[in-house]
């Protein structure tokens, strides 16, 4: 039973970075535009999707897929902030409808290319970890890892650079930035961008432990937006921070509770915890 | 070193400047006062461009700068310290001033600046890793004055430093003007307060519904019966 508890809660951990990688780049976006980008889960998904296509189809070895996938999202995100997102900053309504509206968009173009057979390469890394006889898959360490890094490093990057600062200071008043000399649209473009760059991370990584579908993304963003708002909006620690305390909540609830509902534990979480702090776990820090 | 001219500025259909015009040289501390909503905040946001008249030139050091961007008119030196502060909550006293150097080139080295703002206000200094959110008011008010200071400024715009202030903290604040132009600042001060703002300036204009009614030497103007009857209470 302890084996089985602590299995999933490793478990929930794993799942819950990559939660917290996609709930990083939600906040991001919403404290630097105000807008709630649903559509980073099918961002997530062509991540994913690319890094298949690189890995499997091209044949590049696995690491440069994902790379390859990153800048593939990225130029999508560009492209989306340019074409659309821009005009739809600071105002939350049509930003929802626009992202709402992308995800069709983009689930069809991924069907139409791939269809609805799932896609597996879960064969990248192989092997596993045995640590006081529990097993852990490598892979799925890896993955834990590289997802620990990343937001690690933004969050150094956040309050230790210059555009970091800068990225925190607009977010808590966007004309005081400007009076700085911030040049406040090529910032927001940056975060969407980047944004976009740790969802299509998410997915490459995602790709490597679980088979994909055009559908993926979307259990994942509600996940993401879940988790933000656990966190507090605005904050990386965070994000990642909410995204594994529902991981892991899900998993070891439903190794008590049935784990038909196991989608609900995360949400009962939440609900008790937005009770008693209304502004998130983690509301004040960066 | 500053020169506005017919400066016609609105809001949707209400126009909240009209024909604006006054001029203020190098070294001179010179105050816009007028009563609530009169448009000073509305003639200091349209020379920093946060804000787009209708019609009108704006000369700064010779260039006409209606066109340019807030960022080219923070780097030729022309800097606003907000109406209500407008410092960052959350980050700390000294992430605020570092802020403050944003634009600066020379942003990674801005260790004189800090001991001179540190040294105009000793309070900034015990507070310097403190959140910027959880200090009074006036306290945020030099906190603002420091940032704006280190964009190194060649005219400071201050946009009614003294709002909600205590009677104490505004004389604080008027020394510190006075220190400021006394080494060789060139200052546009917006304000209610006109006590203490014709108490720093050496000229000051007088805004009213958003056209300037009159102007003068600011001893001269204490003095006139319609300034002292409007905006000193006498
Ligand atoms: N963002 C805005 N949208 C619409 N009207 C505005 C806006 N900002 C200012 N106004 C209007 O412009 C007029 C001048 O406002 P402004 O803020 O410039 O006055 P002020 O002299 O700074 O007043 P105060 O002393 O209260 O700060 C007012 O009638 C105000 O209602
Ligand atoms: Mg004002």
């Amino acid at each position: 039973m302890t084996q089985l508890v602590i299995g999933q809660m490793l478990n929930g951990v794993i799942v819950g970075s990559l939660y917290g990688i996609i709930a990083l780049g939600v906040t991001l976006t919403f404290g630097l535009t105000g807008i709630v980008n649903f559509a980073l889960g099918a961002f997530m998904m062509f991540g994913a999707y690319a890094t298949w296509y690189l890995y499997d189809v091209v044949g590049l070895p696995y690491p440069a897929a994902v790379l390859g996938a990153v800048i593939f999202v990225s130029i999508v995100g560009y492209i989306s902030d340019r074409a659309l997102f821009q005009f739809t900053r600071g105002n939350l309504v049509n930003g929802l409808l626009v992202s709402i509206g992308m995800i069709s968009v983009f689930e069809a173009l991924v069907l139409a290319a791939f269809t609805t057979t799932p896609k597996d390469l879960t064969y990248v890394l192989p092997g596993a970890l045995h640590v006081a006889g529990i097993v852990l898959p490598k892979i799925k360490v890896a993955v834990c890892v590289v997802f620990l890094a990343v937001i690690f490093g933004t969050y150094l990057a956040l309050t230790r650079t210059w555009l970091g600062r800068a990225a925190f200071a607009y977010a808590q008043n966007p004309e005081a930035a400007a009076l700085m000399g911030v040049r406040t649209g090529r910032l927001q473009t940056i975060v969407v961008v980047y944004s976009t760059a740790l969802a299509g991370l998410g997915g490459g990584l995602y790709a490597s432990m679980y088979s994909i579908e055009p559908t993926i993304g979307s259990a994942y963003i509600l996940k993401a937006v879940e988790a933000a708002i656990l966190a507090g909006v605005g904050s990386v620690i965070g994000a990642l921070g909410g995204g594994i305390i529902l991981g892991v909540s899900e998993n070891l609830g439903s190794v008590f509770f049935p784990s038909a509902f196991r989608d609900a534990y995360g949400l009962v979480f939440l609900i008790a915890i937005l009770l008693v702090r209304p502004g998130g776990l983690f509301g004040d820090r960066p | 070193m500053l020169d506005v001219s017919n400066l016609n500025v609105s809001y949707g259909k209400q126009k909240v400047l009209r024909d604006v015009a006054f001029r203020l040289d190098k070294g001179e501390v010179v105050t816009l006062i007028g009563s609530n909503a009169a448009g000073k905040s509305t003639t200091l946001r349209t020379l920093v461009g946060l804000k787009k008249p209708e019609s009108g030139s704006i000369k700064f050091d010779g260039r006409d700068v209606v066109a340019s961007s807030t960022v080219d008119r923070v780097k030729a030196g022309l800097v606003l310290v907000p109406e209500g502060r407008q410092i960052f909550p959350r980050l700390t006293v000294y992430e605020n001033l570092l802020m403050g150097a944003y634009h600066r080139a020379d942003r990674d080295d801005t260790g004189d600046d800090l001991e001179r703002i540190f040294a105009l206000f000793p309070r900034l200094r015990e507070r310097r890793d403190q959140r910027a959110g959880s200090m009074s008011g006036g306290e945020q008010q030099m906190l603002a004055i420091g940032r704006g200071l280190m964009s190194r400024p060649t005219l400071m715009l201050l946009d009614e430093p003294t709002l909600g202030l205590a009677p104490i903290v505004i004389e604080e604040l008027g020394q510190i003007v006075r220190n400021l132009a006394r080494d060789g600042l060139t200052i546009l001060l917006a304000e209610q307060n006109a006590v203490m703002a014709l108490g720093c300036a050496d000229r000051a204009y007088v805004l009213q519904s958003g056209k300037i009614v009159t102007s003068g030497n600011a001893k001269d103007l204490s003095e006139t019966a319609e300034v002292k009857q409007m905006y000193l209470g006498a």
